[in-house]
């Protein structure tokens, strides 16, 4: 029998750790699906059953209503967010709008700020009278009143306002890909005397409506796993959104046990249903490379000159950021100065304002243990599920086809495909039932492994990586007498790590407010700061109730990740890496699953190249 | 005997015991079962017997066994104690335990809704547990029917027969809960207490409350009947109120001056509760988990928090803790009377409920609980 190689092994290993990762706590998940009512292992309760699908599907569990709601909720808040940042995208790459690099900081910033405070910001923003959206609008001539317009509790704004705080994601996505076009086609149709308006339609808008319906698809599916919005906004018209829905049963009453069973059995619905939504996905980018119209030979993207009409698209860019970006963090400065939540004004401002919040969380070492936390959580699995994906991508790129590599590729691409809410139960869910083995329930690491679950990005930037690295790199190495574990070592992983660092990154900004994940998870001794956070904005969390403290360190929070956001992409900019955003690398990977390596991204090519 | 005489012959025997157990000549059971027990000058408190006479005649025996137990505790499970209660225990509160207790370390965790399902489930799993069991009769019902309270004696501790029967006697009875009305005084200077009041147009977008909070309305229920409460509820919800995870910043600014809630924890001082007619009251209750690993320090927490003297003062009297549970109304009229600021305005409004709510009792406990998951039921439609 042949023995196998260092590679073969540790593809396997590779695959294990995926599979750990993220198949068997699905698996468990199932499991609880058809042995309720509780737990589905290790108490006398458990029996093999349908009663949850019963129930289901025979219209107790309002299933159609769940479904219909939160399509209406992800599918509108996607198609939003994408929109919007599609036209920043746009006005951001492609035309001379002044400011650019301004409003691009400015989208990502509430990217940085953690998304339970966000919410909270944008409930204070938008409270029917006090709020200062409203008090804005109110104050235009043709509005008035004493209360509104806007209705926060209504299911449009819940809608609105999940599209409007969700714009970062997309924005990252495309603006790479808006680099990345070939300016020379809407050139061709300038000179042929199409008019801007007429270019956008009929050569931009066509050429990037794949890669847009693949951002709306991906973005659907994150909107899935997201809790603030439906948790502050959406208890009366959003009671039906999944994720809601799935927090309601796991909390339970307190006189009855939560009804695990029924919310797997919601989970393993839902899950079928993103992984539709992935299936479509990959139709949508099934050849991306194709149709993918950058030559990758140093063009530059060309800019629209607006004229005097720049002026006019600032405004609508000011419009757009005002209230998404600066009226939260101006609503968070302010819960943080005040002692409890009350109307901004100068009076308020006078007789209120002070900095104690910000003394007393400087002092607190809570808030320093669960910073830390945040900062080992977030890093050390950003790391597995880089390290991870480097490996897998390169199996998959180089790899003869086998079933082995099929598997990988499938499991290191569909993560993306599954929604934090059930990654967060069924994570819970597979420990509790381990434990007596595996006792890792209230330790750190469980939160490390459920974080690391998103290896699908990092996957694809390193499989769209891995095929812009001239093979003749690793034949030679070969030929020096390497073995494939060490050309990985020494020739594929150097060249991968730059575009690699630019992933980690993003993964490391997603994880360090990761929200959800920990509400299944976290413990006192484990959480992170997003879940100290909300003890401190929770009026449920009685004597830790302290929104101004919460708020002080929310900024605190944002200020410290973004600087170490920023120092860490300066870091890789030195190396020649990153000529795009934060994660732009990364983000045009995970709209092309082909990984055609025709992408022209900076990453590999930049350090291919430059060695 | 007059109270007076035996009064004062308790402290004496009180004081005496205190001494030999202060010597370790005795332990705080042989000092309670050796002398004669003292006897509660009662005053009855809705359904609890207030001993005016517990901090005179009582607590010295009780003191006694605490310094016991708190021996006990350090010798147990390396001076660790797991306590897991509905809300997390501030440093405040931690600080102040182990102060009065040096040497023993606290982990906390709160779970809300789920604390029972959480002891439950560490149990059937064999995560590690907590030591202190707490909850109402109703919150703590699948706790109590899995047989995991300790069966504790609590008057070997000192503590009176009387305040033992307002539940199982295992549960210790440490704190008083009821649903009030939380409202701003800057919008709203006076509100109804009969829960039909609020369908009233003048109410239109007045009210909000947490949609996990249906629990609010089952006083009503078992004043007016299930399907009174569950009709009051749709009309409530299909008019005047708004539900929201968090209503209390919306109460603060006066966008819903009204909010359905229980303790105000805000420290506006525009904000004032109120009770409601036909509103639920309960007693929070703490015990000793059978499946823990450090019993006496559970025992010594529950009654440290329940009754002790310096720290219900604290609790009463001191900023950063006046958002704690309000102390047991079984405890004397002096001490109570002590409260200032959110602790005294909360303190009122639930003593004041206690003589017009409803009452949750082990009796009728079965009842609360089939209303309570009739008001989810109407909440999450």
């Amino acid at each position: 029998m042949r023995r196998p190689t260092g590679m073969t092994v540790l593809t396997g290993v590779v695959i294990a750790v995926i599979g750990y990762l993220l198949v068997i706590p699905l698996i468990t998940q199932v499991l609880a699906s058809f042995r309720g009512p509780y737990l589905p292992i290790g108490v006398p309760t458990a029996q093999w059953s349908l009663d949850n699908y019963h129930t289901l599907f025979s219209g107790a569990g309002d299933l159609a209503n769940v479904l219909l709601t939160t399509g209406a909720y992800v599918g509108g808040a996607a198609v939003i967010s994408t929109l919007i940042a599609w036209t920043l995208a746009w006005i951001v790459v492609r035309t001379d709008v002044p400011g650019r690099t301004v409003i691009s900081v400015l989208v990502l910033l509430p990217f940085i700020i953690p998304p339970i405070v966000r919410a909270q910001s944008w409930v204070l923003m938008l409270a029917p009278q006090s709020g200062l959206l409203n008090q804005l609008l109110r104050a235009l001539p043709f509005v008035g009143g004493e209360s509104g317009p806007i209705d926060p509790f209504a299911f449009s704004t819940i809608v609105v306002v999940q599209g409007l705080v969700s714009v970062t994601f997309p924005f990252l996505l495309l603006v790479p890909i808006m680099q990345n076009m070939d300016g020379a086609l809407e050139e061709a149709s300038r000179t042929s005397g199409a008019t801007a308006w007429q270019t956008l339609r009929r050569v931009t808008l066509p050429v990037l409506f794949p890669a847009s319906l693949a951002v709306v698809l991906l973005s659907t599916i994150l909107l899935l796993g997201s809790l603030e919005i439906p948790l502050l906004f959406g208890q009366q018209e959003g009671r039906d959104i999944f994720a809601l829905r799935m927090w309601t049963l796991l909390r339970g009453n307190a006189s009855e046990l939560p009804k695990y069973g029924m919310a797997a059995t919601y989970g393993v619905v839902f899950l079928i249903a993103t992984l539709a939504i992935f299936r479509v996905y990959l139709w949508v980018t099934r050849d991306a490379g194709r149709r993918a119209s950058i030559t990758g030979k140093g063009f530059r993207p060309t800019r629209l000159a607006l004229g005097r009409r720049r002026w006019l698209v600032l405004a609508i860019l000011v419009a757009y950021l005002v209230p998404t970006s600066i009226l939260p963090a101006v609503a968070l400065l302010w819960s943080s100065l005040t002692p409890f939540a009350m109307p901004i004004s100068l009076d308020n401002l006078q007789r209120f304002a002070r900095i104690d919040a910000y003394i007393a969380v400087l002092q607190d070492p809570e808030f320093y243990a669960s910073f830390a936390r945040t900062i080992l959580i977030a890093g050390v699995s950003s790391t597995i599920a880089v390290l991870l994906a480097m490996v897998a991508a390169w199996v998959v790129a180089r790899g003869r086809t086998s079933w082995g590599t099929r598997i990988l590729d499938m499991l290191a691409s569909s993560s993306v495909a599954i929604p934090a809410v059930i990654v967060g139960f069924s994570t819970f869910l597979f420990y509790l039932v381990i434990n007596r083995t595996i006792p890792l329930i209230g330790t750190i690491w469980i939160l490390i492994f459920a974080y690391s679950y998103r290896i699908s990005v990092s996957y694809r930037v390193g499989h769209a990586a891995v095929l812009q690295i001239d093979r003749s790199l690793e034949e030679s190495a070969a030929a020096s007498g390497a073995s494939r574990l060490a050309t990985f070592r020494r020739v594929v992983i150097p060249l991968l790590l730059p575009a690699m660092a630019a992933v980690w990154i993003q993964l490391f900004i997603l994880g360090s407010h990761e929200f959800t994940l920990p509400a299944f998870l976290a413990t006192p001794d484990t959480r992170p700061l997003a879940w100290y956070l909300y003890s401190r904005i929770n009026p449920g969390a009685a004597q830790l109730y302290d929104p101004s403290q919460g708020a002080a360190m929310a900024l605190l929070f944002t200020v410290v990740v973004f600087a170490l956001a920023f120092l860490l992409r300066s870091l890789v900019n030195r190396r020649q890496v990153a000529r795009t955003t934060v994660g732009a690398t990364g983000a045009r990977a995970a709209t092309d699953p082909a990984g055609s390596g025709s992408t022209g991204t900076s990453g590999a090519r930049g350090a291919g190249s430059g060695r | 005997m007059g109270h007076r005489t035996a009064r004062l012959g308790a402290g004496l025997v009180s004081t005496a015991a205190l001494v030999l157990a202060s010597a370790g000549l005795v332990t705080a059971q042989s000092a309670a079962d050796a002398t004669e027990a003292p006897v509660c000058d009662a005053v009855p408190v809705g359904i609890v017997t207030r001993c005016e006479n517990f901090y005179t005649d009582y607590w010295p025996a009780v003191n006694a066994a605490l310094d016991q137990l708190h021996q006990e505790a350090l010798a147990t499970n390396g001076g660790q104690v797991v306590i897991w209660d509905w809300y997390e225990l501030s440093p405040d509160v931690i600080n102040a335990f182990t102060t009065r207790f040096p040497g023993l370390t606290i982990k906390t965790q709160g779970f809300q809704q789920n604390l029972s399902s959480s002891i439950i489930t560490a149990q059937q799993t064999g995560t590690e547990n907590t030591d202190y069991l707490s909850g109402s009769l109703t919150s703590a019902t699948p706790l109590y029917d899995s047989g995991l309270f300790e069966q504790v004696d609590w008057t070997q501790y000192g503590i009176p027969a009387e305040w033992l029967t307002v539940g199982p006697a295992e549960l210790l009875p440490d704190s008083l809960n009821s649903w009030l009305l939380n409202y701003n005084t800057s919008k709203v200077t006076e509100v109804p207490s009969a829960l039909t009041d609020f369908l009233d147009a003048s109410f239109k977008d007045q009210l909000a409350m947490a949609s996990w909070n249906g629990q609010f309305f089952t006083g009503y229920g078992m004043a007016n009947g299930k399907d009174a409460m569950q009709q009051l509820i749709a009309d409530l919800k299909g008019g005047n109120l708004t539900l929201t995870d968090n209503p209390g910043d919306l109460l603060s600014t006066g966008d819903k001056p009204i909010t359905f809630a229980g303790q105000l924890f805000n420290p506006n001082p525009d904000l004032a509760v109120a009770p409601i007619t036909d509103g639920g009251v309960w007693i929070q209750f703490g015990g000793v988990n059978a499946e823990g690993k450090n019993k006496p320090g559970a025992t010594l927490y529950a009654i440290w928090n329940a009754y002790d003297p310096d720290w219900i003062t604290a609790r009463l009297t001191t900023e950063d803790l006046n958002t704690s549970a309000v102390p047991f109304p079984g405890l004397p009229t002096d001490v109570l009377g002590q409260a200032t600021g959110l602790a005294k305005v909360n303190a009122d409004a639930m003593y004041e409920q206690a003589t017009i709510g409803q009452w949750e009792t082990q009796d009728t406990r079965d009842q609360w609980n089939e209303m309570i998951s009739a008001a989810d039921e109407i909440m999450y439609q």
